[in-house]
C-alpha cells in the first residue's frame, strides 16, 4: 500500500516522477504514460526493461534483493538521460514485481553542472599556474595577516620543507621556518615595497622585492645573489672538462703534469688508447662510438684513487697521471684494468681490448719528453699485437 | 543478447567522455563540458554469431573535492581507467582508481589508457614505456581509441 501511495503522490506532483514496473525476468508488465521521454524509443509492455535502461545491466543481483529481501532499495543518481537528468530508484512491490522509479532532478543538476563545471576550469587553471610558479628559479612566497598562504617549491626546497601542507600545519611556527632576519612579513613588506633590499639567510645571500596581491596578500619574491667566486670556480670547471665523457681536458692535465715536474716529484704517466676504435665508428655508427667511449671512461674512472688525474687528450686516446713513484705497482695496476677491459661487454659494441704505453718521469724531465715516451710505449704495443701494457 | 556493462574511469578533463564520442561516433570536440553523474552509451559488437552489447558508462570524473560514487561501480565487467598523459598527478591516480574498481568488482577486467598523446613530442613519446593492456591514445586524432576498446571486450566476452 504504501509504495501505490508514493506513485500517486508522484505522479500527482508535477511529473517529477515516472514509474516502470518489471517482473523477474526483466519483463516490464506496467509503467506510466510520461515514462518515453526518458528513452530513445516509445515504451513497450512485455520488453527487457534493459532494452530501455541499459542502467540496470549489472544490477540484476541487487533486483534479485529487492524481490527477495522486501525492504532493500537502490538509488543510481544522476543519470543522463536523453536530455534529462534523473535519479533511478529500484523499490520492492510486490514478490513478484519491482518498481522502477524515475526521479527527475534536471533543474537542480543542471545548476549543479554548472558549478562542478567551474570549479573544475579553476582547478585546471590553478594547476598550470602552480607548474609554472615552481618552475621558476626564485622563492616565492605569500603571505596574507602574517601568514603563509602559499611557497613555491624551490622555497620548500630552500627550506627543507616537504610540502606545502607541511608548512600550513606549522602555521604557527611559520616565522621560525623560514628564519628571517625580521620580526614579522608585515615588517618585510614594509622593507621590501618599494625596492629590491638585500638581505642574509644564514649564509646566503638574497635579493628581496615585495608586492601586494589585492588589498590582503602580499607577494615575496627571493632571488639568490650567487657569489662571483661560486660562478667562476663552476665555470672554470666547466672549461676543465670534456663534455663528453667528464674527463678533464688535455690542457688542464699539461697543467698538473707541469706542476709535478716543477716540484719534481716522480709521476707516471699513462696513455690509453682503445684498439681498433675506428672499425667501431664505421660499423655501429658515431653515436655507438660516443657511448663506448662514456662507459670506458666510467670504467676505468672507477679504478682509479682520487688524486689520479684522469684526462681525454682526443679520439679515443686518454692520459693517466699517478702521483706516485712506484712504477710496478702502477703497472699491475694498468694489467687488471687491461684485464677488465678485456672482459668487459661494451653496450651495442661487445667486446674490446685496450693498449697502453707507460713512462715514468726521470730526472730533468719535461712534459714533453715524457709525453712522447709513453706514446712511443704504446705505439710499440700497437704494433705488437694490441690488448698489452708496455713500459718504456 | 549478452549485455556486459564497462567502466571509464579516471580524473577530470583526463578525456573519458572524448574517447566514448570518438570509439561511438567517431568525433571529437576540442571544447571541454564536464560530466555530471553518469551517462550511458551502447555499442552492438557481435561477437561470432552471439550478440553481443558494450553498455559504456561515462562516469564522471573523480575531482580533488570528490571521489566517484561506488554505486555507478556496481556490476561492472570491465573498466578503461584513464589519465591524461601529460599531467602528472592523473597518472599517480591511476592506481587508486584500479583499486577502487576491484574492491567493488574482483573479477573486473580492465585496460589503460594514457590519453591526450597527440600533445606529446616525438621523443615523449618513445619515453612511455607500454605493459601489455596499457595504451597511449589521443582522442582528438582517434590513436588506438579502438585497440582500447577492442582488447577490453575481448578480455570481457571471451
Ligand atoms: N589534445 C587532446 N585533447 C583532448 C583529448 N581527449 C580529450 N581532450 C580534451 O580534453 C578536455 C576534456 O575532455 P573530456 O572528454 O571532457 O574529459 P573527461 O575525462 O570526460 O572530463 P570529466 O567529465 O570532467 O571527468 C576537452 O577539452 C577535450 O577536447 C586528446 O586526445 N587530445
Ligand atoms: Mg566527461
Amino acid at each position: 500500500m504504501k509504495n501505490i501511495q508514493i506513485i500517486l503522490n508522484a505522479i500527482l506532483s508535477q511529473d517529477v516522477f515516472e514509474y516502470i514496473l518489471v517482473d523477474r525476468r526483466y519483463r516490464i508488465t506496467d509503467f506510466s504514460e510520461n515514462v518515453s521521454r526518458y528513452f530513445d524509443e516509445a515504451t513497450q509492455g512485455g520488453n527487457d526493461i534493459r532494452h530501455y535502461l541499459p542502467e540496470i545491466v549489472g544490477y540484476e543481483e541487487e533486483i534479485q534483493t529487492v524481490l527477495e529481501k522486501g525492504n532493500n532499495r537502490y538509488v543510481l543518481e544522476t543519470v543522463y538521460k536523453n536530455n534529462y537528468y534523473i535519479n533511478i530508484i529500484l523499490e520492492y512491490y510486490s514478490e513478484e514485481k519491482v518498481l522502477i522509479l524515475l526521479h527527475n532532478t534536471t533543474e537542480i543538476t543542471l545548476s549543479k553542472l554548472e558549478l562542478l563545471q567551474y570549479s573544475n576550469e579553476n582547478q585546471l587553471l590553478y594547476n598550470t599556474i602552480k607548474k609554472i610558479l615552481d618552475s621558476q628559479n626564485n622563492l616565492l612566497l605569500v603571505t596574507s595577516n602574517n601568514k603563509i598562504e602559499y611557497a613555491n617549491r624551490k622555497f620548500l626546497e630552500y627550506f627543507s620543507i616537504k610540502n606545502l601542507d607541511e608548512l600550513k600545519e606549522r602555521r604557527e611556527k611559520n616565522f621560525s621556518i623560514s628564519s628571517l632576519p625580521v620580526k614579522s612579513f608585515n615588517e618585510l613588506y614594509a622593507y621590501a615595497k618599494d625596492e629590491e633590499k638585500e638581505l642574509m639567510i644564514g649564509e646566503d645571500t638574497f635579493l628581496v622585492k615585495a608586492t601586494m596581491l589585492e588589498t590582503t596578500y602580499q607577494l615575496f619574491t627571493f632571488s639568490k645573489v650567487t657569489k662571483l667566486s661560486e660562478a667562476n670556480q663552476s665555470l672554470e670547471e666547466k672549461i676543465n672538462r670534456d663534455p663528453l665523457t667528464g674527463l678533464y681536458r688535455k690542457s688542464f692535465f699539461d697543467e698538473k703534469l707541469a706542476e709535478a715536474l716543477e716540484y719534481e716529484q716522480t709521476v707516471t704517466l699513462v696513455i690509453a688508447d682503445i684498439d681498433n676504435f675506428k672499425t667501431v665508428n664505421d660499423h655501429y655508427g658515431h653515436l655507438a662510438g660516443d657511448s663506448v667511449l662514456r662507459e670506458f671512461a666510467d670504467l676505468i674512472k672507477n679504478q682509479l684513487r682520487e688524486n689520479d688525474i684522469f684526462a681525454r687528450w682526443g679520439g679515443e686516446e686518454f692520459l693517466i697521471l699517478f702521483n706516485c713513484s712506484k712504477q710496478e705497482k702502477i703497472v699491475e695496476k694498468i694489467e687488471t684494468i687491461r684485464k677488465m677491459v678485456e672482459t668487459h661487454s661494451f653496450e651495442t659494441v661487445g667486446a674490446l681490448t685496450v693498449s697502453f704505453g707507460v713512462a715514468t718521469s726521470r730526472e730533468n724531465e719535461t712534459v714533453q719528453s715524457l709525453l712522447e715516451r709513453a706514446d712511443r710505449a704504446l705505439y710499440f704495443a700497437k704494433t705488437n699485437g694490441k690488448n698489452m701494457v708496455v713500459v718504456k | 543478447m549478452i549485455r556486459k556493462k564497462i567502466l571509464l574511469l579516471g580524473d577530470f578533463n583526463v578525456g573519458k567522455t572524448s574517447l566514448i564520442q570518438r570509439y561511438i561516433d567517431n568525433t571529437f570536440d576540442d571544447k571541454y563540458l564536464t560530466t555530471i553523474g553518469v551517462k550511458i552509451s551502447k555499442k552492438f559488437l557481435p561477437v561470432g554469431t552471439i550478440e553481443c552489447e558494450l553498455i559504456i558508462w561515462d562516469v564522471e570524473g573523480a575531482t580533488p573535492q570528490k571521489q566517484i560514487p561506488e554505486q555507478y561501480l556496481v556490476g561492472a565487467s570491465g573498466a578503461i581507467i584513464v589519465a591524461d598523459c601529460n599531467r602528472e598527478e592523473t597518472i599517480e591516480n591511476l592506481e587508486g582508481h584500479i583499486k577502487h574498481f576491484k574492491a567493488v568488482n574482483p573479477d573486473g577486467k580492465y585496460v589503460v589508457a594514457y590519453n591526450k598523446s597527440d600533445l606529446l613530442s616525438a621523443e615523449q613519446h618513445e619515453h612511455f614505456d607500454l605493459k601489455p593492456e596499457t595504451f597511449l591514445t589521443s582522442a582528438k586524432r582517434g590513436e588506438h581509441v579502438n585497440d582500447l576498446f577492442s582488447t577490453l571486450a575481448k578480455e570481457i566476452f571471451t
